[in-house]
């Protein structure tokens, strides 16, 4: 094995490369600009789709950490998917902030508005953050998973408060654009806003398990190292004790 | 092409890009540690 | 369950008495930090005045960090948190107890900023009742969410940067909630729906992070 590739990963990774040159082709190039919106409404394409998949990553780690807790399904898999799907789910919760921000400023005129989305977007990143933080605390390994499954959860039961709080605080973004009766879009336009959701969440997919193979294999070499080095001093001590009897 | 949407791409498929490939290398250099701690110690 | 919150309560408010950290550390620096708003937004023009509920939250935040932190550096000394590990009492009991203490801490806290406000940025408090409710509602909720964080990084070495870190995102609702509140009953904030989601919010928080606290505790205080 050269790597963490496998067939299965070959074949996630080809198809997520597809997807997103198709949704980049068809963003880019093959649908018209749009009445409104002009030439911006191509980020269209991507936005949603990557901010839905940063949603997505940290569901995924509430679950694994909520499984992790619950004493049938203690696994220490579940822990390492947490930490993995949390650290994607930063990746595109940047992004979703950086995509929006680029978007903003021509629409707006401002970069950074307090819109209720983007407030909710930046603290769910920000809560992430601090988790990930938490993760990094070097630890026994148990008692590590267990503080960074709960510290995982606090902050997820967080998330429905922040986004009510933030709604009523402040509504500007756009409403959703594809869940509604009669989606705003469509024909081809439809077509590279699904794509790009089918691409992105290969991406995700592709991402998570390479990550978690590449955790996986640190932990274990982490364990390993460890025991080496602890064979190492018993045998030292054995020959010490030879030589003083 | 517009900038702005030029550069919202290029930011997004470039981050993806630089972070699957730190991924992928990072895991290419722990199977290559796994191998040779399982070799074991070199005399 | 309640003996035993008490019991711990009684305890840290005990060692909080003989230490007086709370008092002449803690208060000071909520004075301080009132003060430092002044400067940093001019008092001629009445943004203090109309800021002046968001910034008391703020100070409360920042003094809720003090005072979590406290709570549990007394518990790091000596292995005094073995000592609660291993004394038997419930460990719901001992996260009442503890969150308690650190509620009635900024209770104080919280009347001495409004003191503070009322003397320094020239804010008329009216609206007594909903004023009252929302810092009961919010401090409940602090205690409660920074108790389970407290604990969480306590035996930690990086616990004095991870824990604002882990506890101010999560307790952003709480003070958009409560300044919202408060701008409502004083008057400053523009026409909203009233105080009563604002509330009935702070109210949801605090519940969700007691009952987090009552079922998770025994579990951090084992492991962490």
């Amino acid at each position: 094995m050269k790597g963490t590739a496998t067939t299965l990963t070959r074949v996630l990774g080809f198809c997520a490369l597809v997807t997103l040159a198709g949704t980049v082709v068809l963003g880019l190039w093959t649908t018209p600009p749009d009445v409104v919106q002009g030439e911006l409404v191509r980020l269209i394409y991507i936005h949603p789709a990557i901010a839905t998949m940063g949603e997505v990553a940290f569901g995924v780690t509430a679950l694994a950490s909520l499984l992790y807790l619950w004493r049938r399904t203690r696994d220490r898999r579940w822990d390492l998917l947490a930490g993995v799907s949390a650290e994607v789910g930063v990746v595109f919760a940047s992004l979703t902030l950086v995509t929006g921000s680029i978007w903003g400023r021509p629409t707006w005129g401002v970069w950074w508005t307090w819109d209720a989305r983007l407030t909710t977007t930046a603290l769910l990143l920000a809560l992430f953050l601090g988790y990930l933080a938490l993760r990094r605390v070097p630890g026994e390994a148990g008692s590590r998973a267990t503080r960074s499954a709960i510290g995982g959860l606090v902050a997820a039961v967080d998330v429905p408060i922040v986004h009510y709080s933030v709604n009523w605080w402040r509504t500007l973004h756009q409403g959703s654009t594809l869940l509604r009766r009669k989606p705003l879009i469509h024909g081809v336009q439809l077509e590279a806003m699904l794509l790009g959701f089918v691409a992105f969440a290969l991406i995700y997919a592709w991402l998570v398990v390479h990550r978690y193979r590449v955790e996986d294999l640190a932990t274990r070499l982490e364990d390993r190292g460890f025991e080496t080095a602890l064979a190492e001093r018993r045998a030292e001590a054995d020959e010490l004790l030879e030589v003083v009897s | 092409m517009n900038g702005y949407v030029a550069a919202g791409y290029l930011v997004s498929l470039s981050t993806l890009a630089a972070y699957a490939g730190w991924v992928v290398r990072r895991g290419r250099q722990l199977a290559r540690d796994k191998r040779r701690a399982e070799a074991g110690p070199t005399p | 369950m309640l003996r035993d919150a008490l019991l711990v309560a009684g305890k840290d408010l005990r060692i909080e008495r003989r230490s007086r950290v709370t008092t002449n550390q803690v208060a000071p620096f909520a004075v301080v930090v009132l003060v430092l708003f002044a400067f940093a937004l001019d008092p001629d023009r009445g943004l203090l005045t109309r800021a002046a509920a968001g910034l008391f939250w703020v100070a409360v935040l920042f003094c809720a960090i003090l005072a979590v932190q406290r709570s549990f550096s007394v518990e790091s000394a000596d292995g005094a948190r073995d000592g609660l590990r291993l004394s038997g009492l419930d460990p719901a009991g001992i996260f009442l107890g503890k969150a308690g203490a650190v509620a009635l801490q900024l209770v104080a806290l919280e009347a001495l900023l409004a003191a503070g406000v009322v003397l320094l940025y020239g804010t008329d408090l009216r609206g007594g009742v909903v004023l009252l409710a929302t810092c009961a509602a919010a401090t409940i909720g602090l205690a409660a969410s920074g108790t389970v964080y407290g604990v969480l990084s306590a035996g930690l070495r990086v616990r004095e940067t991870l824990l604002p870190l882990l506890l101010l995102p999560v307790a952003a609702p709480v003070l958009l909630s409560a300044t919202r509140a408060w701008e409502v009953a004083l008057g400053t904030g523009g026409a909203g729906d009233g105080a009563g989601p604002w509330l009935r919010l702070l109210v949801i928080f605090a519940v969700v992070y007691v009952a987090f606290g009552v079922v998770a505790f025994g579990a951090l205080l084992e492991e962490a």
